[in-house]
């Protein structure tokens, strides 16, 4: 992973956090499955909040696979590169 | 949080609220400070959330919290919510009612409508989308009480392509994008709740050097201050708040001869002096100057708006005062945007009385000459040329008899905040039963300044509230204004009693004063009722020097 990329997974990571209202512990594994207040309303949050963020425009079809800090910052990757 | 710190954490916030709206960034907004919840209901067939969720921010910067009921989608608007609420909203998608035209959709929304106002007298907000002019018209007809239409398609136009999103209904359960839900957020939030519920600001007190203009009065000289596209645009918006009847006060720490002399050399500038009700020129406290100029215009100094470039003296006047602090910006366009989104600036209609308000403080200074010049108290009356208009079940001024209650504090005596739909309901009970007081000297015409409700039962006038405008206050008119009232509420089989519902609260000191004054007695904290024989209020002559017109 290059430092570019790691920086955008540790700022999605900061942010799916903040809209989650979780606290932030190292190792935790924050995984749309695993995390409770994930739901779909926070889901819609994270996804408009990050475009946003990032100026990007999600596909209908890539929403479900934004379900984790990585997968996200993986398709946040793809379209900033496009 | 401390209120400076609050302050200063409020101005840092609105370049993120007041440009375009990130959803990103506003959720960094977040500040612990005391905050007032408005219990919100909403009525909705299509999804609400993508608004609920971003108003927070906006809120917070207000101190204002929403603690939503959310119905479940119900494209029949059966109403079937139940919760306790303060305020009902109506989140209506109209491509899901299938109706032949605007026509036939404004006549079906005005029936769910008045179902609703049935069912409640909260306030109601409407926000329909889309709705052609003449479903608005149709609605709008309808004259329901306490029910404000929001204009979503001002917005739409604003917004352009991005206010629809194909791909938002999979995830939001709308099809209005995350744009248009952010800008509706914060109308929602700065503007359309907070105008049903609670009192409007009056009065926006506003700074001058790099404030109204980029530059430094006694440094850059009048001519050579600049007026920048932004700052003409927050002139015009604070003109335009004059006209629809908020108070612009100045602030300033520069000579007053300069001020003067600044808008005399000005003529591009959209503000004129004489758009001030009042000017405080000196080189003191800022927070003192706003104490005397709430006192003054007779406001509360939490119904004023302080504008300042400098987030220090936002600090330090929100140190000592309750106003409402705005940082002036660099860029002054962003400044008039988030005036505008104060909660109380934006009011969803606008009174003659309004309109009236500042005239009336001017000639309140002449009217304290005459009062120091007069003999008598009669004759200070005499040289007013007083007439007082006692209007009985005046279903023309529910609107205005409805924001006298809303608005008053100083002269409230039970706080019963008396909406639209109980003071309609109450007159055609019983037309006696609502008062509503208009006073006009030779100085001002003041327009409806009192309002008085009440109930007869066979021995018993009860009073449930007086208010009267603080516009009002101050000619000791309260005793002719009341006693006039109270004889046509009693109508024709004088009851043997009279008892004043009353209510302690926060700033309504003057009302309970006076009512200890009026009935001779002192009141307790916790008195919730005064009584006073009927005759003994028949024996209180209105004053002679009043002309009183009863009009029916």
């Amino acid at each position: 992973m290059t430092e570019g990329s790691a920086q955008i997974e540790s700022e999605v990571r900061e942010l799916v956090l903040r809209f989650l209202e979780l606290a932030d512990e190292p190792h935790r594994e924050i995984r749309r499955t695993s995390v409770d207040q994930w739901d779909s309303l926070k889901h819609m949050e994270i996804v408009f909040a990050l475009e946003d963020r990032y100026d990007v425009r999600f596909d209908e079809s890539e929403f479900a696979e934004l379900d984790s800090p990585a997968a996200i910052a993986r398709a946040l990757r793809r379209h900033l590169a496009a | 949080m401390t209120p400076p710190r609050a302050a200063v954490v409020r101005a840092a916030w609105q370049p993120m609220l007041f440009g375009p709206p990130n959803r990103s960034d506003l959720a960094t907004c977040v500040a612990s400070w005391p905050l007032q919840t408005l219990r919100v209901r909403v009525h909705r067939n299509h999804g609400f959330e993508p608004v609920s969720s971003a108003m927070r921010a906006f809120g917070v910067w207000n101190a204002l919290a929403f603690d939503w009921t959310i119905g479940a989608y119900d494209d029949s608007l059966a109403f079937d919510l139940r919760s306790d609420a303060e305020v009902d909203v109506v989140w209506l998608d109209t491509t899901r009612i299938a109706l032949a035209d605007g026509e036939a959709l404004g006549r079906w929304i005005a029936a769910r409508l008045l179902a609703l106002r049935a069912q409640t007298d909260n306030p109601i907000v409407v926000l329909a989308w889309p709705l052609d002019e003449r479903a608005r018209a149709v609605v709008d007809a309808a004259s329901i009480p306490s029910t404000w239409l929001a204009g979503l398609a001002q917005l739409e136009s604003s917004i352009g392509d991005r206010w629809l999103d194909s791909r938002a209904e999979t995830i939001s359960g709308t099809k209005l994008g995350n744009r248009a839900c952010l800008h509706i957020a914060r109308e929602l939030a700065c503007k359309w709740l907070p105008a049903a519920v609670l009192p409007p600001r009056k009065a926006v007190a506003i700074d001058l050097d790099d404030t109204l203009y980029r530059g430094v009065l006694s440094e850059d000289g009048a001519d050579r201050v600049v007026l920048t596209d932004g700052h003409r645009e927050l002139q015009r918006r604070l003109r335009a708040l004059r006209e629809e009847g908020v108070l612009l006060a100045l602030v300033s720490r520069n000579d007053r001869s300069d001020i003067e002399e600044l808008f005399a050399r000005r003529g591009d500038f959209p503000l004129r002096l004489t758009d001030f009700v009042t000017v405080e020129a000196s080189w003191n406290d800022k927070a003192k100057a706003l104490g005397e100029i709430a006192t003054r215009l007779r406001i509360a100094l939490d119904a004023m708006v302080f504008v300042d470039d400098n987030a220090g003296e936002l600090a330090s006047v929100a140190s000592s005062l309750p106003v409402f602090t705005v940082h002036a910006q660099r860029d002054a366009g962003r400044t008039a945007t988030a005036i505008d989104h104060v909660a109380g600036i934006f009011r969803w209609r606008h009174s003659d009385e309004d309109r009236l308000r500042a005239d009336d403080l001017r000639a309140s200074t002449i009217r304290g000459e005459l009062l120091e010049a007069a003999k008598s108290h009669d004759d200070y009356l005499r040289s007013l040329d007083i007439e007082l208009d006692i209007l009985v079940g005046p279903t023309q001024h529910v609107s205005r008899l409805a924001e006298l209650s809303a608005k008053t504090n100083q002269f409230n005596l039970a706080l019963r905040r008396i909406d639209e739909a109980e003071i309609i309901r109450r007159i055609r009970g019983r037309p006696e039963n609502v008062v509503a007081i208009r006073l006009a000297d030779r100085l001002s015409d003041s327009g409806i300044i009192g309002l008085i409700v009440g109930s007869r039962t066979e021995d018993v006038l009860l009073v449930d509230e007086v208010c009267v405008s603080c516009r009002a206050l101050g000619r000791r008119l309260e005793d002719s204004m009341v006693t006039g009232a109270l004889m046509i509420m009693a109508g024709h089989m004088a009851p043997r009693q009279v008892w004043f519902a009353l209510r302690k609260g926060p700033r309504n000191a003057p009302a309970r004063e006076w009512l200890s004054r009026y009935a001779n007695c002192s009141l307790d904290d916790d008195s919730q009722r005064v009584e006073i024989p009927f005759e003994r209020i028949a024996a209180t002559p209105v004053s002679p020097a009043i002309r009183v017109n009863v009009v029916q």
